[in-house]
């Protein structure tokens, strides 16, 4: 899964218009953040990367970009794709 | 009366015997004297269970409960080889935990088929002539989730209130041929299910649950006496209950 696809489905779990989440978002600011969310994104990272990642993790990361970081998605890898 | 005699000579099947309370409940039936047939998928893992039962004459057999059709007449191959059969602990089952707009019908399918479907398919196996002998006893792993809700927990929550169902149905089908069949409804016990679901909880979120339990988390053989009680005689006035050992979680 690719960077553009995986922020896909943030906007997904969050109910978001398809390109509002960006890597410099905030995590804790993200409409919708919430225990449930949460919970949807450590699934969510464990279904589609199969990476388990630890709740203090998450918690840990300031912005998408962090988080993109943590599960092996950096965000410049979005522009050479797009390239 | 609960000694180490007091299943002497009965065959009992336990899924879910790899792990956590099913592997509980194999260990504590063994030690009243019966023969263990342990059912999972992991046969490393089923045999970790049958190096720690007490006596000898026990069974290893690995099978996919998610082949539904095929329990019945597995059950009927098991007890031709190996004799009646006089209970059943289906403790193989599956968690979930998803906010609603990541639940997906093919994980609803398959958490149903585990928890509901191949519980109902194991009473339809063990009713056949020749498979069971009376009286027997059948003990279903249901939840305190079948009773209260918690958000991002519904397919598992539909999953446990069917099994409460099922069993009072179920009880009253074959309670005229000398089967029992009750449910029981732990709350959160220290097993490897348990283990997944803190994986998915902040320290603060786990405190929380723990707190909700005024005698505190529970161990996998305090469900397993409640096993060990269903299955044996000493419940043989007890049939379609749930029995809730949960530390006081839905007392509230
Ligand atoms: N632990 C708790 O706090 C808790 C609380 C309330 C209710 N319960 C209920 O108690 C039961 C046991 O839970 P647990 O904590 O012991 O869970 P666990 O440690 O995750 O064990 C689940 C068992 O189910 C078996 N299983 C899963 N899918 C299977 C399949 N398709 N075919 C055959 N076996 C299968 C697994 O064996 P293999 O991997 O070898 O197939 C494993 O032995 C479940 O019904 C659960 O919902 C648990």
């Amino acid at each position: 899964m690719d960077v553009q696809a995986f922020l896909a489905e943030l906007d997904e779990l969050f109910e978001l218009d398809p390109g509002t989440i960006s890597p410099a978002d905030s995590i804790p600011d993200i409409p919708g953040w919430s225990s449930l969310t949460f919970m949807g994104l450590i699934a969510l990272v464990d279904e589609e990367l199969g990476i388990t990642l630890a709740p203090d993790t998450i918690l840990g990361c300031a912005t998408v970009g962090d988080l993109l970081r943590e599960v092996g998605l950096t965000p410049a890898e979005t522009n050479a794709q797009a390239a | 009366m609960l000694d180490a005699t007091a299943l002497a000579d009965r065959t009992i099947l336990v899924t879910g015997a790899s792990s956590g309370l099913g592997r509980a409940a194999a260990v504590m039936l063994s030690r009243l004297g019966a023969r263990i047939i342990a059912v999972g998928r992991n046969e490393a893992r089923l045999i970790e269970t049958a190096e720690q039962l007490a006596g000898t004459g026990h069974l290893v057999r690995p099978f996919d409960l998610s082949a539904i059709d095929e329990i019945p007449g597995w059950m009927k191959s098991l007890s031709a080889e190996h004799g009646p059969l006089r209970g059943v602990v289906h403790s193989a089952g599956r968690h979930l935990a998803r906010p609603l707009q990541m639940v997906k019908p093919d994980a609803v399918q398959e958490l149903m088929q585990i928890n509901v479907t191949a519980a109902l398919m194991l009473a339809k196996g063990l009713r056949q002539r020749n498979v069971f002998e009376a009286p027997a006893s059948i003990v279903l792993l249901s939840s305190v989730m079948g009773q209260v809700g918690q958000a991002g927990v519904s397919v598992y929550s539909a999953s446990k209130g069917a099994v409460d169902a099922l069993t009072r149905s179920l009880a009253l089908e074959l309670a005229a041929i000398g089967i029992r069949v009750n449910s029981i409804a732990p709350g959160q016990v220290e097993t490897e299910m348990a283990q997944q679901q803190r994986q998915t909880l902040t320290e603060e979120q786990f405190e929380r649950i723990r707190a909700l339990h005024p005698l505190g988390l529970g161990r996998p053989a305090d469900v397993a006496h409640a096993v060990a009680f269903l299955i044996a005689d000493t419940s043989r006035w007890i049939t379609g209950s749930t029995l809730t050992v949960d530390g006081g979680y839905t007392a509230h």
